[in-house]
């Protein structure tokens, strides 16, 4: 009875009750979808089910003519409460109120479902008038979006509405085939009551969602084309091809199904551009996509196309991932790179095919001269795609967990990576007008290189060439099972079929990519090499060198800076300090890294590093320590090597900051050890200033190395110390031992270090010059801790007592009495130092300290008026330049002026430099306030240094520090402010004197 | 034993790479006459470097030295008749401007003023630009063959009228060789410094070119310093200049012996020892007189300064530069190796300081008396006991606070003038 009553209003409205339950799953059974409406009334099993459960359960009563009864006032009842929606849903469009629109779509659908439910136990479509609520509510949506400006009076709120309505709107249409078709119907009827209104639903699919897709379209030209074509042919889009090509009519030969020999250009070309045409649409499934562009390229019918198809499918791979922040999965970038070294063939292999990059491609010739090798052009960048798969190799490799073992397959897939570089190098070497490209390659290529030792480089070179010679064994074995077979095209086919094979076997590691980590590094371990290609055949430093030069030919001044750092953390890798310290000090990256960027900085930092500890194990020490001490400096080397975080006392991180501090990440594995480096820049400080801690007075004077005499400090103060743990501690302890004179055990505890594991080489020798210095420097320490107790040392003596032969320890003797570090002379004789104690009387010390105090006084006034002049005058500008100069290289070497302020330094850097620490910290944290600070340290630096010598400075330094805070701006405007400080200093002068 | 040495140390191929071919020549002269190689490489290298010159005559000669024989190869002859067949086209070119400047009333005429000249010569002589681009290359092709008095002389006068910066300084450089080899020393040193004004100013195509050039010119400038009364101050100055001494470490560290060299022979710059001392402790290069210098002051090993001595006597003998200085610089080194020693001993036996300075007792003892006498060495010598006693030289408390305070006066002095002029200048503003 209800069948008949709908029977009569809905003859052309099309339903199919089985599609109903809206899930896509059910798209196989869409091969219906086409039929009339005579699937309306055969109702499956399965959803009989349904209803007769749900009537169970909703009553005992289960008789036909009852359920019939309760069904018609229930089903009346829902449908008017349908139709109540829909009348409402209207004014809601007029009214233009997307929010409440949304939430009366739900109820619509809700309520279908209640409707449909009761209806499909009598059999029975789905009612007119909802197709006509989804027709009307499309073409409002459709008017809107065409209104762009009403779109942005809107409030955001609804805006969002908007969209959303309009997204779920097409999705769900797209999920129903029967709703589209449905709503088409709709859209008749209303046109022909009223034509004006409605437009072809197929249009508004078309130029629907082009501007809000994040990738560019380039192809956007080809795709309205496409578009075009296909809608002629009446195919439904943006929907699994392959599912679709079933419904094709006979005639359109699908080339998707077609048998090989009987596919041409024009239906690959075709296929082409509908799938391109496709691309960026919400809802098509990329991996679809990838897929059958994968199967394009296999079957094309010439290498122009071949070419095509690929990038196409390169782009659509890269599509897959998405999100910039995660990574590609594994099994696309292994296959992408595959197939960007089968283009890479192609195009050495057919001259007449060129890619552009930055102009326009000119116009095809037709396809039959294609297809006979006439010149063709092309749009693709090898060097773009290129680029973008080092960025997600790098990606994912900061991603995964460098414990685990795909992490290790991971880092093999380098070598594919180096293997690809290398050929796109030798791509664009051949060109004469990509010299700018190829200087990019050739620093993506150096910078997987240049952190590698000798030995793993080899390693991933065997790995690598065997790969390849799989992967070429397997093709001369394909051809040659060919050749036997008969004829060549036999052997193509062959090639054809088994790549048939990878492409449906591809089809199902699509299908379960999403699955665990472990299964996707399995598959990607089972993709094969590439035939025919070599990795690069020198050895490491000849390609290295071969790269560098390329670049320091043609690069620019970032990538020649970046070259050079990457050779300076070569030479450094390979212990040769004195050549990257040429390298350094010539190229002069020192005075310009702070104008550089981040991650070049980070490079700089890193090749740093690498020199610092290739100094220390060529023995030289002091040098090690002046590379590395910087880094120490504000206790962010981790941030400064990009090698993890550390939290910050002061200053909290916004979201954003930590994400792009996540993004320049190292991946593990080219780390630089931090136990190794703490170890080995404490161990050269210790030697460095152990001797000058005996002296309290003058020893802050000397220092330069504050942060490890702040640690000294620190554990000095410390009440109790417990047995050392962790490398600092040890160091401290050695320190103690060393200023007791108890030389063996400071060794004992050095030489522990657990570190010294990890130094590159042979670490015996490394340590065996660590420990002769440290003989030295603990000789030089007792004396000048005990000489005063001592009238005349024998030379014997001293040197048994520190293991150092006659000749060594007069040597040390002499040295110190040259610089007069110690007071005494040897006595050729009798072979012995004679100290000499000339101890001035209280009446002479008194006076020293007077005129000392009339030179600091004098120091002070001259500083009071330097300020005073200088707030007016031109003067200060001078200062300015200076200060701006060294607050900007405060990172470098030469940091004068920064080594000032440094105690208030740590402090305000984190306040002034944002959340990046790094080289030119001062350089960036604006100009000004850069400018400021580094005025005020300039001027301070040798006067304060002066001072701390006299009096207890430590308590001024707080106010110091914020006195440099203020920036600059404010210093030079306020002239009050500036003048009260050095008053200030004065009056803190006195109290230190009184407090003496 | 020797000879070897003399080889080992040897910098003439170092030298040479950065010279012009006739200012090896000297080098390989110097070589020949000391027998450090064999006379026969010798003279291949001689010929092999008169070649690629005009002095073909003088090639054939040793040619004929060399093998024996009486005729010279055909590729020679060749080459010499190519030679004066250039040498009469040249010459033709050039003519004009010679006859012209060969004339001392006419050169007279000519003023400072460049555009002036040129406008005289061109209107009163015809003599165009391209006669003087010709003097160029004559008196190039002059220098080639030898003929050094002539190519300087044109030279000069070239430099006088070229408009071509680039050709200038070229001019100047062949100018500087010719001098050099000319043995002007005075004209040289004039060259020398307009050589290195030159250098600074020319903007470079590259910091390395720069570098380039500096290196050549710190090498060439060694036939004057070690042959100019003043030289030794000089080669002091240049190279302790921070840019030359970039260069010479980056490119030349071989020439820190001759700096070391005109450090240790000249008495008045000992202040500069403290940095050379530092400067070849960074550095990897070594030879026995920088070895020396490092024994007697970092290491403060008397008796290796005192053997590396010995070596540096073969090196100073077989080097063309240094062998005139030999003498001066083992005496300057044994007072260096004393008073070194005096510094950081109290008592010496007189008897081992003689074996050290390798005197007898005699002579050093007198050597010593002298040296109390002329430096004020706080020392007595105990004839009784044949030692030296010296006394503690420390400073006394007196004499550091009359140090500490000397400046005060004068600082103070200049504040309080700044204080009057500053607020004198306030005061004007005000108003």
């Amino acid at each position: 009875m209800a069948s008949k009553f709908w029977g009569g209003d809905s003859s052309d409205s099309g339903s199919d009750s089985g599609s109903e339950s809206s899930s896509s799953s059910s798209n196989g059974s869409g091969s219906s979808s086409s039929g009339s409406s005579s699937s309306g009334s055969s109702s499956s099993s399965e959803s009989d089910a349904g209803p007769s459960k749900y009537l169970q359960a909703g009553s005992s009563d289960s008789s036909s003519d009852e359920g019939v009864r309760v069904v018609r006032s229930a089903k009346d009842k829902r449908f008017i409460e349908a139709r109540a929606i829909a009348d409402e849903m209207r004014n809601k469009i007029k009214n233009n109120d997307w929010i409440s629109l949304q939430t009366l779509f739900d109820k619509l659908n809700k309520q279908l479902e209640r409707v449909m439910r009761l209806q499909n136990e009598v059999g029975g479509g789905v009612p007119k008038f909802y197709y006509r609520a989804l027709a009307t509510l499309e073409d409002a949506i459709e008017a809107t979006f065409a209104n762009k400006p009403a779109i942005k009076k809107m409030s955001s709120t609804n805006a969002k509405a908007f969209n959303a309505m309009r997204q779920r709107l097409k999705k769900h249409q797209r999920d129903d085939p029967t709703v589209e078709a449905g709503i088409r119907a709709a859209h008749e009827k209303m046109e022909s009551t009223d034509e004006d209104e409605s437009e072809p639903e197929s249009d508004s699919d078309s130029d629907a969602d082009d501007d809000d897709d994040e990738k560019e379209n380039k192809q956007s030209a080809d795709a309205d084309d496409g578009f075009e074509t296909v809608g002629k042919g009446g195919k439904t889009k943006g929907k699994g091809a392959a599912a679709a090509a079933a419904a094709q009519p006979p005639k359109e030969l699908d080339v998707m199904t077609a048998p090989k020999e009987k596919i041409t250009y024009e239906m690959v070309d075709k296929k082409l551009k509908d799938i391109i045409a496709s691309r960026g649409k919400k809802g098509t499934d990329r991996h679809e996509n990838a897929e059958n562009l994968a199967y394009l390229a296999t079957v094309s019918t010439c290498a122009s196309q071949e070419i095509e198809s690929l990038i196409m499918l390169i782009s659509a791979q890269f599509d897959i991932s998405g999100s910039m922040s995660a990574h590609m999965p594994i099994p696309i970038w292994k296959r992408c790179v595959n197939n960007l070294l089968r283009i890479d063939k192609l195009l050495s292999e057919n001259k007449q095919i060129t890619l552009t990059e930055d102009v326009e491609p000119q116009p095809k010739p037709p396809p039959e001269d294609i297809v006979a090798g006439a010149p063709v052009q092309l749009w693709g960048s090898l060097c773009a795609f290129t680029e973008r798969l080092d960025d997600e190799y790098f990606k994912s490799m900061q991603s995964i967990d460098p414990h685990s073992k795909e992490y290790l397959f991971r880092m093999q897939d380098e070598s594919l990576f180096i293997v690809l570089c290398a050929a796109v190098v030798r791509y664009y070497e051949n060109r004469d007008d990509a010299t700018e490209i190829h200087c990019k390659l050739s620093l993506r290529l150096l910078e997987h290189l240049y952190y590698k030792p000798e030995p793993v480089y080899e390693a991933l070179r065997k790995f690598a060439t065997a790969k390849l010679e799989d992967a070429d064994a397997l093709e001369a074995k394909l051809a040659a099972d060919a050749v036997a077979a008969a004829a060549a095209a036999k052997a193509k086919e062959e090639a054809k079929r088994i790549r048939d094979k990878q492409a449906e076997e591809e089809d199902e590691e699509y299908l379960d990519d999403e699955d665990a980590d472990q299964a996707e590094a399995k598959e990607a371990q089972e993709i094969p090499y590439p035939a025919g290609f070599r990795f690069p055949a020198p050895s490491l430093p000849e390609t290295l060198k071969k790269l560098s030069l390329t670049i320091y030919k043609d690069g620019d001044t970032r990538s020649k800076a970046r070259a050079m750092l990457c050779e300076i953390f070569q030479k450094g890798l390979v212990g040769d300090f004195r050549a990257g310290r040429d390298l350094m000090l010539m190229s002069h990256l020192q005075e310009n890294i702070s104008h550089m960027d981040i991650s070049t900085q980070i490079l700089f930092n890193r090749a740093m590093a690498q020199l610092g500890l290739a100094a220390f194990r060529g023995g030289l020490f002091a040098e090690a320590q002046s590379c590395l001490g910087e880094m120490y400096q504000g206790g962010r080397v981790r941030e400064l090597l990009a090698q993890g975080v550390t939290q910050s006392r002061f200053h909290e991180r916004s979201i954003e900051q930590e994400k792009l501090e996540r993004r320049r990440q190292m991946p593990f594995h080219m780390h630089i050890n931090l136990e190794l480096l703490e170890s080995v820049h404490l161990v050269t400080s210790t030697l460095a200033e152990v001797p000058y801690m005996t002296q309290t007075s003058t020893r802050r004077a000397r220092s330069t190395n504050k942060p490890f005499t702040r640690i000294c400090d620190n554990y000095e103060r410390q009440t109790f110390n417990g047995p050392p743990e962790n490398v600092r501690d040890n160091v401290m302890a050695a320190v103690r031992f060393l200023l007791d004179g108890r030389w063996s055990h400071a060794k004992d505890i050095i030489l522990g270090l657990e570190a010294w594991k990890l130094l590159p080489g042979d670490a015996a020798p490394v340590l065996e010059k660590v420990v002769n210095r440290l003989k030295e420097e603990a000789m030089r320490t007792y004396l000048f801790q005990f000489a005063a107790q001592y009238n005349s040392v024998s030379m014997d003596v001293i040197g048994n007592m520190f293991d150092l032969d006659q000749k060594s320890a007069h040597s040390i003797v002499s040295r110190m009495i040259i610089n007069e570090e110690l007071r005494g002379m040897c006595d050729a004789v009798t072979n012995s130092v004679v100290m000499s104690h000339a101890e001035p009387t209280r009446l002479q010390s008194l006076a020293m300290t007077f005129a000392e105090k009339c030179a600091v006084l004098l120091d002070a006034n001259e500083r009071a008026l330097e300020l005073h002049v200088g707030t007016g005058g031109a003067q200060l500008f001078d200062y300015d330049d200076d200060g701006g100069g060294d607050g900007g290289r405060r990172g470098g070497r030469g940091g004068r002026g920064g080594r000032g302020g440094r105690g208030a330094g740590g402090e305000w850097e984190d306040d002034g430099g944002g959340g990046r620490g790094g080289r030119g910290r001062g350089g960036r944290g604006g100009r000004g306030g850069g400018r400021g600070r580094g005025d005020r340290d300039g001027r301070d630096g040798g006067g304060r240094r002066r001072q701390e010598s006299y009096s207890n400075f430590s308590t001024r330094r707080g106010a110091e520090g914020d006195f440099a805070k203020r920036g600059g701006g404010k210093f030079k405007k306020d002239p009050k402010e500036d003048q009260r400080d050095p008053t200030e200093r004065m009056v803190s002068l006195k109290a230190g004197n009184w407090r003496r | 034993m020797a000879p070897v040495e003399a080889k080992t140390h040897d910098l003439t191929s170092e030298l040479g790479k950065y010279l012009d071919r006739h200012l090896v020549f000297p080098l390989l002269e110097f070589l020949q006459a000391k027998r450090v190689y064999p006379e026969n490489e010798v003279l291949e290298a001689k010929i092999a470097l008169l070649n690629k010159t005009n002095m073909l005559d003088f090639a054939a000669d040793i040619y004929k030295s060399l093998h024996n024989k009486s005729d010279v190869p055909a590729a020679m002859q060749q080459r010499r008749e190519e030679v004066i067949a250039n040498l009469t086209e040249l010459s033709v070119k050039a003519e004009k401007v010679v006859n012209f400047l060969s004339d001392p009333t006419l050169v007279k005429q000519l003023r400072s003023d460049k555009a002036f000249n040129l406008a005289f010569l061109q209107e009163s002589h015809g003599v165009g630009p391209e006669d003087i681009d010709a003097l160029f290359h004559y008196a190039k092709f002059q220098f080639e063959c030898g003929n050094y008095q002539a190519a300087g002389e044109f030279l000069s006068h070239y430099r006088g009228l070229c408009t071509n910066s680039e050709r200038g300084a070229s001019a100047l450089w062949g100018k500087f060789a010719s001098d050099i080899l000319l043995q002007q020393w005075d004209a040289a040193v004039e060259d020398l410094t307009r050589l290195k004004d030159a250098v600074e100013n020319r903007a470079y195509s590259s910091p390395l070119a720069h570098v380039h050039a500096r290196t050549w010119l710190v090498h060439w400038a060694l036939f004057v310093f070690f042959n100019h009364e003043n030289g030794r101050n000089a080669i002091i100055d240049l190279f302790f200049q921070e840019r030359y001494m970039q260069a010479i470490q980056a490119e030349a560290p071989h020439l820190l012996r001759y700096l070391a060299a005109a450090i240790i022979t000249n008495k008045r710059r000992r202040s500069m020892l403290k940095d050379l001392v530092r400067i070849l402790q960074c550095e990897t290069y070594s030879d026995p007189i920088t070895e020396f210098l490092l024994k007697l002051f970092v290491e403060y090993d008397f008796d290796g300064a005192q053997t590396k001595l010995a070596e540096c006597d073969v090196v100073l003998e077989n080097d063309f530069f240094l062998v005139g200085c030999k003498d001066e610089f083992n005496e300057n080194a044994r007072l260096f190796i004393f008073e070194t020693y005096c510094r950081i001993h109290q008592r010496i036996d007189i008897k081992m300081l003689a074996d050290k300075l390798s005197m007898d007792h005699d002579s050093a003892e007198r050597w010593i008396v002298n040296l109390i006498r002329s430096t004020k060495l706080n020392a007595k010598i105990d004839s009784e006991k044949g030692t030296v006693q010296m006394y503690d030289q420390a400073q006394s408390v007196h004499d550091m606070i009359v140090e500490k305070t000397k400046a005060l006066t004068s600082k103070t002095y200049s504040l309080s003038h700044a204080v009057l002029s500053n607020t004198q200048a306030q005061a004007g503003s005000v108003v």
